[in-house]
């Protein structure tokens, strides 16, 4: 099969994924609407919550007097023309809301992706080339650790000793909060031009505000890393253990290669593929918005966005989030199926 | 007759000690796999002593999980208290042993529930197949695209605050993951020759459903549910920590560790913190230990 032709099928088998996921945001809107129903994504103040004219207006506006297959037809044909609703927790049409907070989640999976996949990679071959052996034990508490780590608890941890006590003691100290120091912002204000802090304040030459944002990245994206981490290296050592058994590398070692080539060029490259894959997944989920870690480090992006909104049902919001975290997945999916094939050409689209 | 009662007795004791023969083999060598590998043993122990201090934590604690002594607040750990007091003057220690009766719980009834979920309908996607386990597995697909956390905060939301509702947010994230892994197991095993052997041989579809596909998609799913208290642990701290299910009050890890970050943690307190946080994190690491033992023990390819 041809590539097009797989992208194309792939897409359209998305749809049916997308259509059942706006089906349940449909539903939950109208379960968790509260007293006045799905016309509560729509409301933008509390003026307009107690004016019953205008409420009328709006149900009349979206269609939300007729019968409920209209009413998902108009949903639909609202979500196509940009129209999600309007998020009060964000301040601003849904649309706007993730055009805002997506890029610091962005720039947050990103940087924290590039730390767990090498740290990760790293500790997953050197586990498997010294299988069963005291690094191996070491290594495999450490990815343990890491997967059974409540995140929320290691970015505290992570503040108490990078803030507090380097404070106390009058060392420098790592700020526990936020994306970028406010006297920095108002001194240096950022030209926006992709929205990620990093990329921008370099792109400008805004030297004091990226430094600024550097400092603020590190304890959020290590407490994101680390669980990451810790799967990666797992599927490292388990599919670095898989390749060591096979038939070319007992080959490349009889045709007396060293040990470094035929771990590093010959296994190596072979046992990457799952963890591309793997590597591919996790930074969708992370771009869908780690919640608990964005929570703890007040990173205004997706996860904290959403977080607020569902403690105080902004039903709109969370229908936005999950639209988007859902188109995230399917993309994300599609990507990772194609560079595998680009990595394992043996693989054919079919 | 006598003699001829007899024998058929014995053929049929040897018959059966012929077929438990390989079986008890097969155990005895999964044990002895088990043993050299030191860090599953650790795993097992810590679990079991876990488990043992949430059933015996009435007799244990020496505080109740909501007693408080308003004249002791916020101290830090010391012989009275090992783990110090909380803002309210409550025993940190107590109330970590009574949050592992809560949270342990909780983990195992909601693994359990959603095993019976993916069994029964991972087995008919997988068995019936065709159209019903089209529309199962895109079902499955739309839960899965769905964000976990998200979908088990609404869930709680929607219900209202409290544990139980917890316990049904968490069972709606994970069962697809159950269905889709018993699925998947039935489809390998339906196609494998001994399958068509016991098809050609007769038997039913039941029998051989239950009698030769199950027993041989067991080890999996058990490694899978072990791996998973864990992580419904970690998932359950994680809401009730931003204010999703467990009752103010309640002695539960996560929200005592919201309870002391929100009084006076980054200001030094580090025990109310500290404390339930490390239960968390030996809790799912001992059951990841013995998820992951049991994995390595009992995947045939890297058995022999």
């Amino acid at each position: 099969m041809k590539l097009r032709t797989y992208v194309a099928r792939r897409l359209i088998l998305a749809i049916p994924v997308l259509f059942g996921v706006s089906v349940l945001t449909f539903t939950l809107s109208h379960i968790v609407g509260g007293p006045i129903g799905a016309v509560a994504s729509y409301v933008r103040n509390e003026q307009q919550l107690h004016n019953p004219a205008t409420l009328d207006l709006l149900i009349k506006q979206h269609h939300l007097d007729r019968p409920i297959y209209e009413q998902y037809y108009h949903y639909i044909l609202e979500l196509l023309q940009g129209e999600w609703g309007y998020s009060r927790t964000g301040r601003q049409p849904v649309l706007d809301a993730i055009k805002q907070y997506f890029p610091a989640t962005f720039d947050l999976a990103i940087f924290a992706t590039i730390i767990s996949l090498v740290v990760g990679v790293m500790i997953g071959v050197l586990s498997a080339v010294k299988k069963d052996q005291l690094v191996d034990h070491a290594t495999r508490l450490v990815s343990l650790t890491g997967v059974s780590m409540p995140v929320f608890w290691l970015g505290l941890i992570l503040q108490y000793v990078f803030y507090y006590s380097l404070k106390i003691s009058g060392l420098p100290f790592l700020p526990p909060t936020g994306r970028v120091d406010a006297f920095v912002a108002l001194d240096q204000p950022l030209q926006t031009i992709t929205g990620l802090y990093l990329l921008d304040s370099l792109l400008t030459g805004n030297l004091p505000f990226f430094l600024s944002s550097l400092h603020h990245i590190i304890l959020p994206s290590i407490a994101l890393s680390y669980i990451s981490l810790a799967m990666i290296a797992r599927i490292m050592r388990s599919s670095m253990l898989e390749v060591m058994r096979q038939d070319y590398i007992t080959l490349a070692r009889s045709k007396g290669l060293s040990e470094r080539v035929v771990i590093y060029r010959h296994a190596l490259r072979n046992a990457a593929i799952p963890t591309i894959t793997s590597t591919g997944l996790m930074f969708g989920g992370l771009l869908a918005g780690a919640t608990l870690t964005e929570t703890i480090f007040a990173w205004p992006g997706l996860g904290k966005w959403a977080t607020e909104a569902i403690l105080t049902t902004d039903i709109a919001t969370v229908m936005g989030f999950t639209l988007v975290v859902a188109v995230i997945y399917v993309t994300v999916n599609l990507i990772v199926d194609l560079v595998y094939g680009f990595f394992d050409p043996r693989i054919r689209y079919g | 007759m006598n003699t001829m009662n007899n024998s058929f007795v014995r053929s049929r004791y040897g018959r059966w000690k012929e077929e438990l023969e390989p079986h008890l083999k097969e155990f005895r060598y999964t044990l002895h796999l088990l043993k050299r590998s030191p860090l599953s043993i650790a795993g097992i122990l810590i679990a079991a002593l876990i488990v043992f201090l949430a059933i015996a934590a009435p007799w244990i604690a020496p505080y109740g999980p909501e007693e408080r002594n308003w004249h002791a607040t916020k101290l830090p750990p010391s012989p009275e208290h090992p783990f110090g007091t909380d803002a309210m003057g409550g025993d940190v220690f107590s109330r970590v042993l009574w949050g592992a009766r809560v949270d342990v719980g909780l983990a195992f009834m909601v693994v359990a529930m959603d095993l019976l979920a993916g069994v029964i309908i991972g087995g008919i996607s997988g068995y019936m197949g065709g159209k019903w386990d089209e529309i199962l597995m895109r079902v499955t697909d739309i839960f899965l695209a769905f964000p976990g956390l998200i979908l088990s905060m609404a869930v709680c939301i929607a219900l209202g605050k409290s544990l139980t509702n917890i316990m049904i947010g968490l069972m709606v994230v994970w069962w697809p993951s159950y269905a889709r892994l018993i699925r998947g197991q039935i489809l390998a095993e339906r196609e494998k020759l001994y399958v068509t052997a016991a098809r050609a041989a007769g038997s039913s579809n039941w029998r051989i459903i239950f009698r030769h596909i199950v027993p041989n998609s067991i080890y999996p799913l058990l490694v899978s549910a072990t791996l998973d208290i864990g992580n419904v642990i970690l998932s359950a701290a994680g809401l009730s920590f931003i204010g999703f299910g467990a009752e103010a009050g309640v002695a539960e890890w996560g929200l005592m560790i919201s309870d002391g970050r929100a009084y006076g943690f980054l200001q030094g307190s580090w025990w109310m913190v500290v404390f339930p946080g490390l239960a968390i994190l030996i809790t799912a690491l001992a059951f990841n230990l013995v998820g992951d033992g049991l994995r390595d023990v009992l995947d045939p390819r890297l058995r022999r």
